[in-house]
């Protein structure tokens, strides 16, 4: 998705959705069309259109397929406020949420606490970093930040969804790439801020098709994708708002008191519908070390931290880091990892069976793995894109805010740009060359 | 003093909202920030006056959204566990005893859930910890840091101090074996990055409703020209006294409703950036004592520092304690002295919770008071610390001690307890003494006593001996003449003998020519028996004798008796 400003070259706009029909402007005549992706991708190769704009947002068409076609049009038609159904009853004052959060895990069968970081932690620590900043004082005011706050923390919880998605696509150079995919490796600038994630994971939920790390992706797009439903019309609203936003539209007046509260409805319903999250574990795996003596097994020490919470099941004594050993199997060095379970401890005992983890590096890394001094805690990045003139992949930290306004850049915002050559953290031309792999299939197709 | 206050920062630390003019540490701030990336503790240190505060304060603050960073800033006070806990408990909204918490770890918990922040504690000034704190406090500080390092908190520490003293920090390795391993060294400001600075000062923008300036290069390189050409580094703080100065100076030049006007012209050929501190302090110090009594200002100023010349929090009861036992006496009351003193900037003022504190604007000051005590100051000073020293002595004071101690009571008095302690010990070094005269004496006597006796068993062993050995000498004498008389005697004996024995044998010749003459003539034989039996008796070669008589005998046989 791009900016609507750019809309210099030829492009059809998408301006109603009627039952099996889609109305569009193209080269200045209204018609009317199926609505098919057939039928549209024909009128743009008639009129030779490179892009297709819908509800505000431009498309390339390479990035329209058939897993998010229904998706993109039906915005057209839709107003993009919050669902009737949410509406008639707002989430306000008060931590009522997080206990609507806190039921929601509980009947995803989740052990969880009274306390609301007991129950943010569960979203782990890409999301729940967002839950914590709108608990801060900052966050408990009633302006702009409170609401830039929860568009990040859904803006973050649909990243991460994809990353899992990608993640599974990453491992199967031979799967068929979509042109979304390709977008998304190949991001410049500041484009991830504002780039389809929806889009990216629903064709990437179609292209993984049934074998899936995370199942309840499945039957969780294929509601996301139905039109008529609430959690559809709450992800344009999300999404909505949040461009409304970056793009200075909303005033802080008498109304943003009724918004605010209206966006952390939305919000809820979205990360209940996403609690299945809960079920699994993201996890820094800092470094392996094989211990093996003659006459003794072969003992694979994993350094590893926990990227929830600020507890594990071991209470508090637990470091950020800590070692496990595991005998005859290993995972991946320098990687952010994702086990199938809550308990990290269990779960790693179960590495003799790849399905059980699906690794989410280099689209998430742990820049202490990669620094020259003994570090203690992990420090989160995930992937902003490629800048091919400079031949460097970005990458921003995971608490980074959402400039919005006359905030202009953000001080506190730190991003990581990964070269060929490093020299303030040499450690990182690993990661470039495993960047440069693992993309590369990805880059060759349209670059 | 001027009436209004310059605007520029003077003694004071940078905080969050001076980042519009904290200029010249972009470099330094990215370096700590990417120092405490990854790592739950950092030592960050320096040398005095290199800005490590307002590069923590400052510049590393404004790193972090305030949705991330919730700062405690804590100093030592009476001891440093307690200030942990004194500040957590005024940082929560629910009041919680903490007291009872053996840990720091709940204790940040707890502010944790209530303000979803990540806390950073900020223990600044910690060689006060070091200099001041006993070893029961150090000792538990370090092992309660030690496990809150491990523990999964979303809590970062950072320990900012002067670097002389991290040596001290080795102690302490055993309690927390990781403290050396994340630092971060603070360098003061070189030349070149100072007249930056200046430049930027004087073009700022928040500084535009405060002054204006005709050339702020020219007066940049003015500024300059008064630090010695030697000199490649200097404290930021003295630029910020030295451009208050100038804003002084130019108060009285300005024109009605018109900003005062920073020129190179306002800058006199006296000045010295680098003393500009100590004139300063002179200045004020002078315009003090003319309300407060000659030296009061310098000696309460004095009293704020440690022997090391480091600022130090005090109570106004502990400072007005410190100048009675001084003898210092101010001719107006010591609040007041005290309200001017932060009102010049030269103190501030620290409260927490109920209880207020001062302590001198900055480090680089208390040296500057430090190096301005006068000779009699010095020496108190210097009795003070050893008082403080013999103080924390366990157990009573030696007459040595004691000796050491009395030439610098001319100089300070003893405190109360100093003194009871060296009566105290004067008391016990007089009985000691007097049991120990007694002790003498009753030795004196039982050693007369055996001496005495010792005395007597030498004059008898020694009458014995004398008279032992005369009976010696009279036996020897007599055993001599025993010897020779026996000599003698055997002589004589011999002799006649040998005398007896001639005659003897003569007799016996005779005898025997007589007996032969017998034999021959047919004489009776006994009476040749008897007279050779007579022989042999004398004889002892008498037994050819009797082989004669035998002869004799034979013979008598042959011839008959003899009648």
């Amino acid at each position: 998705m791009t900016d609507s400003a750019n809309t210099e070259e030829k492009s059809i706009v998408i301006q109603g959705v009627t039952g099996d029909k889609i109305t569009v402007l193209a080269d200045g005549k209204v018609q009317e069309i199926d609505k098919k992706l057939d039928a549209l991708q024909a009128l743009v190769e008639q009129m030779a259109a490179k892009s297709v704009q819908t509800a505000g947002n431009i498309y390339n068409i390479g990035s329209i397929n058939n897993a998010n076609f229904g998706f993109i049009a039906g915005q057209a038609g839709h107003d993009k406020v919050l669902p009737a159904e949410l509406a008639q009853n707002l989430a306000g004052e008060g931590n009522g949420w997080i206990q609507s959060l806190r039921q929601e895990l509980i009947k995803q069968g989740i052990s969880v606490g009274n306390q609301p970081l007991q129950i943010f932690q569960n979203y782990g620590w890409l999301v729940e970093t967002f839950l914590q900043k709108m608990g801060s004082a900052a966050g408990q005011e009633k302006n702009l930040r409170r609401l830039s706050f929860m568009a990040e923390a859904w803006q973050a919880s649909l990243r991460y969804m994809c990353y899992i998605q990608m993640a599974q696509m990453l491992q199967q150079p031979d799967t068929a790439k979509a042109s979304i995919c390709t977008d998304f490796i190949q991001m410049e600038g500041n484009s991830y801020l504002d780039f389809d994630y929806t889009s990216l994971l629903l064709t990437c939920t179609a292209l993984t098709g049934q074998d899936r790390f995370v199942k309840e992706l499945s039957s969780f797009v294929e509601e996301l994708t139905d039109t008529e439903s609430a959690l559809y019309g709450t992800a344009l609203y999300l999404q909505h708002q949040r461009q409304q936003l970056m793009a200075n539209a909303i005033a802080e007046d008498d109304q943003l008191g009724i918004l605010l509260d209206e966006y952390l409805t939305a919000l809820v319903y979205w990360l209940r519908k996403i609690a299945f999250l809960a079920k699994y574990r993201l996890v820094s795996i800092k470094d392996i070390n094989l211990n093996y003596r003659m006459g003794t097994a072969k003992n694979f020490v994993h350094l590893y931290g926990e990227l929830h919470g600020i507890y594990s099941d071991g209470g508090m004594s637990d470091e950020d880091y800590n070692s496990k050993s595991i005998e005859g199997y290993f995972t991946y060095n320098k990687s952010v990892l994702l086990f199938r379970g809550t308990d990290v401890a269990s779960c790693m005992e179960k590495i003799d069976d790849p399905a059980t983890y699906l690794s989410l590096s280099p689209l998430i890394i742990d820049q202490s793995v990669y620094a020259g001094k003994p570090t203690q805690t992990p420090e989160i990045f995930y992937y902003t894109g490629y800048q091919k003139a400079k031949r460097q992949y970005g990458y921003a930290q995971y608490k980074n805010e959402l400039a919005f306004g006359s905030r202009g850049a953000i001080g506190s915002n730190k991003f990581l740009g990964v070269l060929a050559q490093n020299n303030n953290q040499p450690r990182l031309d690993e990661l470039f060359e495993q960047l440069d792999n693992v993309f590369k299939p990805f880059k060759n197709k349209q670059s | 003093m001027s009436q209004a206050q310059s605007p520029f920062k003077f003694l004071d630390s940078y905080q969050q909202e001076d980042a519009d003019v904290f200029f010249g540490r972009e470099k330094e701030t990215l370096h700590l920030y990417n120092a405490l990336s990854g790592v739950k503790h950092l030592l960050v240190y320096g040398p005095s006056g290199a800005g490590k505060t307002s590069l923590v304060e400052c510049g590393l603050r404004n790193q972090f959204s305030d949705a991330d960073w919730f700062a405690l800033t804590i100093r030592r006070g009476g001891n440093i566990n307690t200030s942990v806990f004194t500040s957590i408990s005024n940082a929560l909204v629910e009041k919680t005893d903490l007291a009872a918490e053996a840990e720091f770890g709940p204790a940040i918990e707890q502010l944790f859930n209530e303000r979803y922040q990540p806390v950073y504690l900020l223990f600044d000034q910690f060689e006060e910890l070091l200099i001041s704190g006993d070893a029961e406090e150090k000792k538990t500080f370090f092992s309660l840091l030690n496990k809150l390092i491990r523990n999964k908190l979303p809590c970062r520490i950072l320990l900012i101090m002067r670097e002389e003293f991290i040596g001290h920090l080795s102690e302490f390795e055993a309690q927390c074996p990781s403290i050396f391993q994340h630092r971060f060294r603070v360098e003061k400001m070189g030349r070149k990055n100072v007249e930056e600075v200046i430049g930027k000062i004087l073009e700022a923008p928040k500084y535009r409703a405060y002054f204006t300036t005709t050339d702020s290069q020219q007066l940049t390189e003015s500024i300059l020209s008064k630090l010695p050409d030697k000199k490649k580094e200097i404290e930021l703080a003295h630029v910020q006294v030295f451009l208050g100065e100038l804003w002084d100076r130019a108060q009285p030049l300005k024109k009605n409703n018109e900003l005062p006007v920073l020129s190179a012209g306002l800058i006199e050929e006296e000045d010295d950036l680098e003393g500009v501190l100590e004139s300063f302090l002179k200045k004020q110090m002078t315009e003090l004592e003319l309300s407060y009594g000659e030296r009061v200002p310098l000696e309460l100023l004095a009293a704020m520092i440690s022997e090391r010349f480091t600022k130090l929090q005090l109570s106004e009861a502990a400072i007005a304690a410190d100048l009675e036992q001084k003898k210092v006496v101010s001719k107006k009351p010591l609040a007041g002295l005290l309200k001017e003193l932060e009102q010049r900037r030269i103190i501030r003022t620290i409260r927490a919770g109920d209880e207020t504190q001062y302590e001198i604007s900055h480090d680089v000051l208390a040296l500057v008071v430090g190096q301005n005590l006068t000779e009699e100051m010095k020496l108190r000073e210097k009795a003070g610390d050893i008082y403080k020293v013999y103080s924390e002595r366990q157990g009573l004071f030696t007459q040595d001690d004691i000796d050491y101690l009395r030439p610098f009571a001319q100089s300070m008095a003893y405190s109360p307890t100093l003194q009871a302690r060296i009566e105290e010990s004067i008391a016990f070094i007089k009985q000691q003494r007097e049991q120990e005269q007694l002790r003498t004496k009753k030795r004196l006597r039982t050693l007369y006593s055996l001496l005495g006796g010792a005395l007597i068993a030498l004059v008898v062993a020694v009458f014995f001996y004398f008279s032992a050995n005369s009976a010696k000498q009279t036996a020897i004498a007599a055993k001599d003449t025993a010897n020779a008389a026996l000599e003698k005697f055997k002589l004589e004996q011999a002799a006649k003998q040998k005398a007896q024995a001639e005659k003897d044998k003569n007799e016996f010749i005779s005898l025997k020519s007589r007996a032969d003459i017998i034999l021959a003539a047919n004489a009776c034989p006994k009476k040749i028996t008897h007279i050779m039996d007579s022989i042999a008796a004398i004889n002892p070669d008498s037994l050819n004798m009797k082989q004669i008589i035998k002869g004799i005998d034979s013979i008598a046989a042959v011839k008959g008796n003899c009648k």
